[in-house]
């Protein structure tokens, strides 16, 4: 009974803890995504500068 | 032809005043005899050969001199015909050196075009491989990227249903605890 209680008492706190962390973890993954947007957002225009070069090379003979 | 009587008239000795012209010439002039070769011909003596032939000689030494001289007046033509042409040529050959050191300098500034061209080709290349492997790259960035970005989104998903507050799943724990600590205050 006593294992039991000890059990239910040690979910109780990791559900707790848990829960407790979310919000920052959730706030560090928001904070993350647009960081990332902007990397990709970056990368694509590159890829399109890239391209349009490629481009240009190919077609000024 | 000559008369009978062998002889050729004589007109009489002019007396007196002359009136008329004297025909004399002209008669011996027309009457001219035939060569007959039994009547008129004679032996030829061996002096009359020997000067037919110094003759003979001396004339055909006569066409050698001619003929030497026709071949050096040919030849002074030649030879001041080639001192003309010598000028001529020497001037075209001048000018076909000069031509053709033009046309070397020509050779040479298109080869240096042509290297020129053909560096500016494989520069072009090179700068095509280039963005083609830096398109590359960009792309596999962004796939990977992209693919980190899904894996936040999915696991700011998790922690929104798994480990954001859940009221009901922590009253449903202390639930069990209050029962498992009033069954222990019964036993």
């Amino acid at each position: 009974m006593r294992n039991e209680i000890a059990s239910v008492e040690a979910e109780i706190q990791s559900v707790r803890d848990g829960a407790a962390d979310a919000p920052n973890a959730i706030k560090q993954i928001d904070e993350q995504i647009p960081i990332v947007d902007k990397k990709i957002e970056d990368l694509r225009r590159q890829l399109a500068e890239a391209e349009a070069e490629k481009a240009q090379l190919q077609s000024d003979r | 032809m000559l008369p009978e009587s062998g002889r050729y008239p004589v007109a009489p000795s002019p007396e007196g005043t002359t009136r008329l012209p004297n025909v004399i010439p002209t008669v011996i002039q027309k009457a001219q005899a035939t060569y007959s070769v039994e009547r008129d011909g004679r032996e030829v003596t061996a002096d009359e050969v020997a000067r037919n032939a110094a003759f003979h000689r001396q004339l055909n030494a006569n066409k050698a001199v001619a003929n030497l001289l026709a071949i050096i007046q040919q030849l002074t033509a030649n030879v001041n015909a080639a001192k003309a042409d010598i000028v001529l040529l020497e001037r075209k050959l001048v000018d076909a050196e000069v031509a053709s050191e033009e046309c070397n300098g020509e050779v040479f500034s298109l080869t240096n075009t042509r290297t020129k061209i053909e560096n500016a080709i494989k520069a072009r290349k090179d700068k095509v491989g280039e963005a083609e492997a830096r398109i590359a790259e960009l792309r596999a960035v962004i796939v990977e990227l992209t693919k980190k970005r899904d894996a936040l989104v999915g696991e700011r998903t998790i922690i929104e249903n798994e480990k954001s507050p859940n009221a009901a799943k922590l009253a449903a724990l202390e639930q069990e605890l209050l029962d498992c600590q009033n069954k222990k205050k019964k036993l």
